[in-house]
């Protein structure tokens, strides 16, 4: 069967998307809110997340709320937030086993609990219920403050917030410490009802067979708020690099160092985005590039030392573990493979390489419920919604002399470094 | 060679179960409505095997820690180039991991899989090593063990095993060290290789987009008149109990993270499928989401969502983990030890023990939904001596009996260990 996806605009602000799934052997349906990406959406909604995901009405504490999932032959309900470009991403989710796997059917009863944590939450008249409230409040934290737990997501997330600084895309996605801290349990509840009124939607349902019956339940209960002012989200603002590069570190009780660096790049929602994907993968994607085959391979630097992209703003992160006094060798050595790449000093085998290795990855993309639906949801509002074969068929134009044009545009911004005490 | 087919008809699966006259063990589960296929060459041959002779050999080799892992980064290069290199020509994404029993070798492609597949079985027989390609290797992986040190949860787990085994290879690092990697030379490699990569002692599982018959020719050609070997492991005594109650250690983490875990009597060494299950179902009823442990812990703040428990067996070894981020890690363990003596009294609550056993029911049926977690579990099929589809069939035969009766086996309060990783102080 041909992959394809049937969009349905539901009204004012919803859309609905079937994507046809018969190779699983689950459903998974998913709604994801678009909201703006700023403080007072981020901590508040993260926190809504976490207490809508252990518990509702029907059933409020997350004993009864997991004995529920349990019931429904292992159903899985999850939520998260997360960045896209400058707006917010708020994702809450079911995947359960397709009835002809099971002696019992679940599949009307999942989409009415994940309709129930959505829309009837254990709340009373001062917002989510008091306890519910302090546990997820303190979880939250605890998530926060564990973060330096794993050290290289860490030193990503420094690089982030000192390159982004005083810009949304440089918020926390859950915000911080002191942020949580703060919230009282009437904001949280006010910032989730906010999120019904005024969040774009979209509804995605991937299954063997369409659920229109879901699509309707959906719009039904949200037509019960007022959403005469409905978020949008618009192209995200490319980062642009000016003056000297910022130079961060932190020093810590640590066995290892941490480099992270950041740099703007050529990117963003246009219609040319695809060659810099393929130029950064050529730096630091599989074995076949730059950063892999000479500073991990040819000189033994470090274990990893990757190169990933953010399209919608147009940067590209570097991130390596070094021993300490090998900092600024690596430091260096990537530099160096940045010049190889603008001067288009590198085998042409490693564009070929790349594109066989990224064409492949986006031929695998329907061979996941969850990364079909992340695909479609991260691309609804560019321009043009390409699907995974779209993207593969642009992929395979991209030339070496695309390849050295847009590395061009790679420019330093900021570098973080993880060092010892 | 020897070849059947195993179907399971509610599942709707099915998977070609294979053994090749040089004794490599051949698994196969077409699932040609799928893009990817997913393939993994593997031996039985881990951190744990520190001590081995081939048949007819009079002396053991003992052998530096980490030395499995070691080869398994050296496989990789031959004298022509890496095989990376190899499968960036055919688009396939090639990795390998080793754990504490096995080395496995692996692609995913959409794309040109007889290719991949014959780089794969290629690669794996043709070791090539030199004593600069090794000491090359030792920077890299020296980096790697040194990200592992800076792991809190690593090495919260690790510490936990050493308080637990004094003897048993379980207890040291899959990597092995800094100091024991600088050990290893070609030489010592090669014999390792030799003893442990033989057919006989390997095993090819594969899922996806394939043709079955494809991979038992190009098994065939591959492995053409290879004979096999007859691998003797060396065995280490050791005692019932755990060799310290605690262990704690400070690094940089927020709050202390801990691993709580009893150890298990391992005679007969290996834990059949049967007993590996029930265990599950025990720990999902004990300490699951839906669990009256888990939810008690969390309203009296002393847990998070990241708490669960596990089954840890292989060869010699058996743990049931406790796990997760606690301010009071002894309290947690007091009430993992309250509830363990109340349901021992009370017995097992019949309505926990079905929901349990449906959720993990479901869970399991779920597995199928993903190409690489199919051909894993067909990995776990072979390493556990047991058919493909079988868990699915255990789990629908566990009975409350069965789960009482183990859990008078388990979780034995004078066979446990607390490992506390604290926050480092100011």
């Amino acid at each position: 069967m041909k992959n394809q996806i049937l969009k349905t605009n539901l009204g004012k602000g919803v859309d609905g998307c079937y994507i046809p799934s018969h190779r699983f052997k689950t459903a998974r349906i998913s709604v994801t809110a678009y909201m703006p990406l700023e403080k007072a959406t981020a901590c508040p909604l993260s926190l809504a997340c976490l207490l809508i995901s252990n518990g509702c009405k029907k059933h409020p504490t997350p004993m009864e709320f997991s004995q529920r999932l349990d019931t429904l032959y292992g159903a899985s309900l999850g939520t998260d937030t997360y960045k896209m470009g400058d707006t917010l991403a708020v994702r809450v989710g079911i995947i359960f086993a397709e009835d002809r796997f099971l002696p019992t059917p679940v599949a009307e009863d999942c989409a009415n609990l994940l309709f129930d944590t959505i829309f009837e939450p254990d709340v009373d008249e001062g917002g989510f219920c008091e306890g519910n409230f302090i546990r997820e409040q303190r979880i939250q934290i605890e998530e926060i403050e564990g973060e330096i737990n794993d050290k290289r997501t860490f030193a990503r997330n420094r690089l982030v917030e000192k390159m982004f600084e005083g810009e949304p895309y440089g918020l926390a996605v859950t915000g911080t410490k002191e942020e949580t801290e703060a919230l009282t349990r009437k904001e949280v509840y006010d910032a989730w009802q906010n999120l019904l009124k005024s969040a774009y939607f979209r509804i995605s349902i991937t299954a063997e067979n369409p659920h229109d019956e879901v699509f309707e339940a959906f719009t039904k209960r949200l037509s019960d708020y007022n959403r005469d002012s409905i978020y949008t989200p618009t192209a995200s603002i490319l980062h642009t690099t000016e003056g000297e590069v910022k130079q961060i570190s932190d020093s810590m009780a640590v066995a290892q160092g941490k480099l992270a660096m950041g740099f703007s790049c050529a990117g963003g929602e246009d219609a040319e985005s695809y060659k810099s994907m393929v130029m950064i993968d050529i730096l630091g994607g599989g074995p076949y590039s730059l950063l892999f085959s000479n500073v991990r391979e040819k000189l033994s630097l470090c274990y990893y030392c990757a190169a990933r992209g953010v399209r919608k703003k147009g940067v590209l992160m570097i991130d390596s573990g070094v021993e300490f006094d090998n900092m600024e060798k690596t430091y260096n050595a990537v530099l160096e493979q940045i010049d190889l790449l603008k001067s288009g000093n590198f085998d042409d085998g490693i564009v070929e390489a790349s594109k066989l290795y990224i064409i492949g990855s986006l031929k695998g993309v329907y061979d996941s419920q969850a990364v079909t639906d992340h695909w479609y949801a991260d691309r609804w509002f560019d321009d043009k919604l390409l699907s995974p074969e779209q993207l593969a068929s642009l992929v395979e134009t991209v030339t070496k002399a695309d390849v050295v044009a847009a590395a061009q545009s790679i420019k330093l911004d900021t570098v973080y470094r993880l060092l010892g005490k | 060679m020897i070849k059947q087919i195993i179907t399971d008809d509610r599942l709707g699966e099915s998977c070609i179960s294979a053994l090749h006259p040089s004794g490599l063990k051949i698994l196969i589960c077409p699932k040609t409505e799928f893009a990817t296929a997913y393939a993994l060459f593997g031996t039985k041959y881990g951190s744990i095997d520190t001590r081995f002779r081939i048949k007819g050999e009079e002396e053991y080799t003992d052998v530096p820690e980490g030395i499995a892992h070691f080869l398994e980064h050296k496989l990789f290069e031959s004298e022509e180039g890496d095989a990376f290199t190899r499968f960036s020509a055919t688009g396939g994404y090639a990795n390998a991991y080793t754990s504490f029993d096995r080395t496995c070798y692996l692609f995913s492609c959409t794309e040109r899989f007889e290719e991949n597949l014959d780089i794969l079985l290629d690669f794996v027989r043709h070791p090539y090593f030199t004593e600069a390609t090794v000491q090359k290797e030792q920077g890299i992986i020296g980096q790697e063990i040194k990200m592992y040190d800076d792991d809190p949860a690593w090495c919260c787990f690790f510490n936990l095993l050493c308080s637990m085994y004094s003897n048993h290879p379980v207890r040291i690092d899959i990597a092995g060290t800094v100091e024991s990697i600088a050990q290893i030379n070609a030489d010592l490699l090669y014999k390792c290789y030799n003893t442990f990569y033989n057919p006989s002692n390997m095993f090819l599982c594969v899922a996806g987009n394939v043709d079955p018959d494809y991979i038992l020719d190009a098994v065939d050609k591959a492995l053409a008149g290879v004979e096999g070997v007859e691998i003797e492991r060396g065995t280490f005594e050791e005692q019932k109990g755990v060799l310290r109650a605690k262990v704690e250690k400070e690094m940089p983490v927020a709050m202390p993270l801990f691993n709580i875990g009893f150890k298990e009597a391992c005679t007969p060494p290996v834990k059949t499928l049967k007993e590996k299950i029930e265990t599950d179902i025990l720990l999902e009823m004990l300490a699951g989401k839906s669990s009256k442990l888990y939810n008690t812990l969390l309203q009296q703040g002393l847990v998070n969502d990241r708490f669960e428990a596990s089954y840890f067996t292989g060869h010699g070894y058996a743990v049931e983990i406790f796990e997760g981020e606690s301010s009071e890690p002894y309290k947690v363990a007091d009430a993992i030890l309250g509830e363990i003596e109340r349901i021992r009294k009370e017995g097992i609550n019949e309505e926990d023990f079905i929901r349990a056993k449906n959720a993990l029911y479901g869970r399991n049926i779920m597995l199928y939904n993903s190409i690489e977690r199919v051909a894993s579990s067909l990995v776990s099929a072979v390493m556990g001596d047991y058919a493909p589809f079988d868990v699915q069939k255990t789990f629908e035969a566990a009975t409350l009996k069965d789960i009482t009766d183990r859990l008078a086996l388990q979780l034995k309060p004078e066979r446990m260990s607390i490992s506390v990783i604290n926050p480092v102080k100011a």
